[in-house]
């Protein structure tokens, strides 16, 4: 059978030639001055692109015609498996993630390079260089050990389908968006590293790929909050992040990419922290690549890592490079890259902010300390170790608890300096209102102390938002407009600033619902048809179950009906089903969602007479974590789409690789 | 009299329920802090599957049994080794939670220091450029939206 598939090796191939001539173009064209070299190597790499893309579209081909001939597509899909999920095949698989991966990549690069070329900026020919070799990595790999596209000797009638636990809508849109984030930081990250090779370090690097770093951040976090909502609603262990590996994977370049774009604030109003800000977007990308190392090499034992392959040897020279590349340019250029102010006072809105990245890096060093230990000690020792959910909650909330509080007291603070009397004044009404909660919450009766603290925080944080908003309508409203027309004028004038407070708010609906878990309730025993269960107020009865197969699996689904008091509440469906491709057994679970709380119910076995293991949980305030996300989401929307790209201000080269500078 | 007899009866009546609700109590703090050898990534206390009920019931036995939770962490290390200890006990555990703490007590320092040789020596001249070039720009398109709000052009 020929299919379309056939071009993709090829395909791959010729791009790997196209971004390396791309890379070599820009970098002479950067070194030498030549804009014509530059443009030319711009033009490669948008080639590199349409190559990758139609590789892409080979393995999406075979996979949507069941092409078993290759090895791609028989282990990671089958006849039965729907369109959608076929299509999802494509990130199932090791070769075809990074497949994934690299397409995002040259679409980014080719799409971003472009753009820069057009508006003239003079970065764009080590940017291309840097993209181009981060390109070339990729595409090594996928024409060597990640070959998407090997073919197999015998042809088998079927494929082994995918992981069930990957059938979910979840799984179709939380990897391609972690990817995104992932990939997009290496925007910001080229273009740093262009602006350090060039020695043009004035705003223009991080000014030009403002936007690519806020989408990165925004389909991150998305992606990240989405994964959880996948956990939540697919493993049946009634919580949405376990600090397995990969999940610390993601969150590491997110922890370092929100100090960044905390920080970067302060190097556009005050010109201060510039070496800061290159090393932190070069941490952001290396924890990126680092990411998809974790979740790719196998070197971590975790529910996510589904495939395991031999590329992991391949990525930490390349991290190794790229570090070690990034900050000898830093060291180079450290004597322009110094602060043009100094800091006037310790209490001023710097200074918070400082504080702001301190705990965020003081983050990302524990969790990835965490996360990389048992590696290290097996090296030592030998021993193979955990570490898990205990340490990270014992660093991680405490850091997150500090920086609720600099949410709500950062903006409270003026630029340069402020005296301690004037932030007395303008704290007082958010620290009452934090104290009359913790106070409110122990009388009636909350014995968790982490909550506490942390309604405590989220209320002081409200109220200080809240009043920032005030403070800023009410110059429309003294002018006679309503408050919501004010809001919305206030928003529309400056969609940076208040775009970024509504993110803080999302923030912290999603830790309220985060404290939620301090009341969880659970229970869990085998129950016999018709018998009752009681979890907090519910009682829940074992009605019915059905049975049923389809090609795909072998269905069980028990009818629990959940009573509270005297009233009928709802019938929650619970299944535990078998798939046949893999002869996995997979819990899909019942839950019943409200802003109070959840009531989530897992079967979690089945007796040949109907008997099941049972499992209910009771999670108050859970909801709030995918509301908050939802408000995140639409501050995001309100920072995008107010901050359009500027036409990048002509700069004056510090120290040049040019001809003339450099000789001199 | 009858007070303290009715008390008695209760106590007796009520102490194995509440005994029983301390064991779980302390199954369910043992789980949360031992990984489960059956769902990689998972404590035992949230891992799902069967085999994860029982090694829980196994250990609600140990604890009715009086073993104390080290004595119950010893034996389970001794059947399934170090890796189900889900924060290492081995004797460099200070090294896993020393750096979190370095990082952030040295950061926090590092910082703090930072801040005050920059204000030390501060200036007193003004700021080379009052507002930057994005406050700038951003000015500018409000200027221009203004005007445009006015019908002019350019």
């Amino acid at each position: 059978m020929t299919s379309a598939a056939e071009l993709g090796r090829p395909a791959l191939i010729a791009a790997l030639a196209f971004a390396s001539a791309g890379g070599i173009f820009c970098a002479v064209g950067a070194m030498r001055g030549r804009a014509d070299l530059t443009r030319t190597g711009v033009r490669a790499l948008v080639a590199t692109f349409v190559l990758t893309a139609l590789a892409a579209a080979g393995l999406l081909h075979a996979l949507l015609a069941h092409d078993f001939s290759f090895e791609y597509v028989s282990a990671y899909s089958s006849r039965s498996l729907s369109v959608g999920y076929t299509f999802s095949a494509l990130w199932g698989g090791m070769e075809g993630s990074l497949l994934f991966w690299t397409l995002l990549l040259t679409g980014f690069a080719a799409f971003a390079i472009r753009g820069a070329d057009r508006r003239g900026s003079r970065l764009v020919g080590w940017a291309g260089a840097v993209l181009a070799a981060t390109t070339v990595f990729f595409l090594l790999l996928l024409v060597a050990p990640a070959d998407p596209f090997t073919k197999l000797a015998q042809i088998p009638s079927d494929g082994r389908g995918l992981n069930p636990l990957l059938q979910s809508p979840g799984m179709m849109i939380h990897p391609p968006l972690l990817y995104t984030g992932f990939v997009g930081f290496s925007i910001p990250f080229a273009f740093a590293m262009a602006a350090l090779l060039s020695g043009r370090l004035d705003d223009a690097w991080f000014t030009s790929t403002r936007r690519w770093t806020l989408f990165s951040w925004s389909a991150l976090s998305v992606g990240i909050v989405l994964g959880g909502a996948w956990a939540y609603t697919e493993l049946g262990w009634g919580g949405y992040w376990a600090w397995d590996p990969v999940e610390n994977a993601s969150f590491l370049p997110w922890l370092t990419a929100t100090a960044y774009l905390h920080s970067v604030v302060i190097q556009e109003k005050r010109r201060m922290f510039k070496v800061w800000n290159i090393s932190l977007i070069l941490m952001t990308y290396a924890l990126a690549v680092f990411g998809t190392f974790l979740t790719r090499s196998g070197l971590l034992s975790s529910i996510h890592t589904f495939t395991e392959g031999p590329i992991g040897k391949w990525f930490l020279p390349f991290i190794g490079l790229m570090l070690i590349g990034g900050l000898a340019l830093i060291a180079l250029r450290y004597d322009s890259l110094r602060s043009d102010n100094q800091l006037d006072s310790m209490l001023s809105r710097e200074s918070a902010f400082l504080a702001n990245n301190v705990l965020f890096l003081a983050a990302a060093v524990a969790i990835l300390w965490g996360t990389i230990y048992p590696v290290i000690a097996e090296l030592f020792t030998g021993v193979r170790l955990s570490v898990g959910p205990p340490f990270f909650n014992t660093v991680f909330i405490p850091t997150g608890l500090a920086l609720i509080l600099l949410t709500g007291l950062g903006p409270l603070i003026s630029w340069r300096r402020m005296s301690k009397g004037a932030l007395l004044r303008i704290v007082r009404m958010p620290l009452i209102a934090g104290a009359v909660t913790i106070f409110v919450l122990a009388i009636v009766g909350v014995r968790s102390l982490g909550a506490m603290v942390a309604f405590g925080l989220c209320t002081f944080s409200f109220v200080a938002i809240g009043a920032e908003f005030a403070r800023g309508s009410g110059v429309y409203r003294r002018r006679g407009m309503g408050t919501l027309r004010a809001l919305n004028e206030t928003v529309a004038r400056n969609r940076r600033r208040y775009g970024g407070y509504v993110i803080h708010l999302g923030v912290l609906l999603i830790v309220i619902g985060f404290a939620g878990a301090a009341f969880n309730k659970e229970v869990a025993r085998p129950m016999q048809l018709g018998e009752s269960i009681n979890i907090g107020a519910y009682t829940m009865t074992y009605a019915d179950f059905r049975q049923d197969s389809t090609p795909e699996k072998e269905i069980f689904e028990a009818e629990i009906e959940v009573t509270r008091g005297w009233d009928y509440l709802t019938t929650l469906y619970p299944q535990r089903n078998v798939h046949i491709a893999q002869g996995q057994p997979q819990s899909e679970v019942g839950i019943r969602t409200t802003p109070v709380e959840d009531l989530y119910v897992v079967v979690s076995s089945v007796d040949p007479d109907g008997t099941i293991g049972f499992r209910a949980f009771v999670n108050p305030l859970t909801w709030w974590i995918w509301a908050g996300a939802g408000v995140m989401v639409l501050g995001m929307w309100v920072v995008l789409s107010g901050d359009l790209p500027v036409a990048v201000p002509v700069s004056r080269p510090a120290r040049s690789f040019e001809p003339g500078v450099a000789e001199a | 009299m009858r007070k303290i007899a009715l008390l008695a009866i209760a106590s007796v009546l009520l102490l194995p329920g509440t005994a029983l609700a301390d064991d779980q109590d302390r199954v369910t703090d043992l789980s949360r802090n031992i990984m489960s050898p059956f769902c990689p990534g998972l404590t035992l206390h949230d891992c799902p599957s069967d085999a994860a009920i029982e090694l829980r019931q196994d250990i609600l036995e140990m604890v009715q049994d009086g073993m104390g939770n080290a004595e119950i962490m010893d034996r389970l290390e001794q059947q399934y080794g170090p890796i189900i200890s889900a924060v290492p006990d081995d004797g460099r555990s200070w090294l896993v939670w020393g750096l979190p703490a370095a990082a952030l007590l040295g950061g926090g320092a590092l910082a703090y220091l930072a801040g005050r040789r920059w204000t030390s020596r501060r200036s007193i001249a003004p700021e080379p450029s009052a507002i930057s070039t994005t406050e700038r720009e951003r000015i500018e398109t409000e200027l221009r939206s203004i005007r445009g709000e006015w019908g002019g052009g350019r």
